[in-house]
């Protein structure tokens, strides 16, 4: 099923990523009386989806992973920081490891790139979804995209 | 206009990719890279991966189908 493809790309855990996908079904049940007719159901369903796996991921994001990204953001503002784009194009060949390093993202970077980028989402549509401003979506999505070159690099 | 410095021409690279930066901008961004010692190589990263998250993309939707479910 898509969604659970979507939310085992969010959470990097399939197991986890079932439970989500099936809390998210018992909550559109309870919320079906508020389902708009106009509206798309796949959509409305999927946005319960995303909403699940935001809470979810947010739980489980650790100090850790936080000072994980403060220290590869600061790696992308000094001037003499680099990376071999060799070894970046070996490690890409690997699926797994790509999958490895979404896994590694803060849950905002995380959404931002599964779902502009593995989703075809539009950056406006992801900031109107989340209640976000655009600039916090894009800075997230520029974040997790440097944040995956340098997972890329640390792990060869 | 002065150049841009190698956080901010690393930061507008992401737009660059999606082609939402001026003809300016990304002008730019372009010379700051072709004249910086460390940003080609992050540049060409950056092109890299974002080219693997399309192929995985499309390759989904060939699968999948445009749809949810």
């Amino acid at each position: 099923m898509r969604l659970t493809r979507m939310a085992t790309s969010m959470l990097e855990d399939a197991a986890e990523a079932e439970d989500v996908v099936q809390e998210a079904a018992l909550r559109a049940l309870r919320a079906r009386t508020r389902f708009r007719s106009e509206a798309d159901v796949c959509t409305w369903f999927q946005r319960i989806c995303i909403n699940s796996c935001r809470e979810a991921a947010r739980k489980r994001s650790s100090e850790l992973q936080r000072l994980d990204a403060a220290r590869r953001e600061a790696l992308w503002q000094a001037p003499g920081y680099s990376v071999d784009p060799e070894a970046i194009a070996v490690a890409l060949e690997d699926g797994e490891r790509l999958k490895k390093a979404i896994a590694a993202l803060t849950p905002e970077q995380r959404l931002a790139v599964v779902l502009h980028d593995l989703q075809g989402w539009k950056a406006r549509e992801i900031a109107t979804d989340g209640g976000l401003p655009l600039a916090t979506v894009k800075s997230h999505l520029r974040r997790g995209r440097q944040a995956l070159v340098s997972l890329l690099a640390e792990a060869g | 206009m002065g150049g841009l410095t190698c956080a901010e021409a690393r930061d507008l690279a992401s737009d660059l990719l999606d082609g939402e930066l001026s003809a300016d901008l990304a002008r730019r961004v372009h010379d700051h890279v072709a004249n910086c010692p460390t940003c080609p190589s992050l540049y060409r990263a950056l092109v890299a991966v974002h080219q693997e998250l399309m192929k995985v993309q499309q390759a989904d939707e060939a699968v999948w189908g445009g749809g949810v479910g």
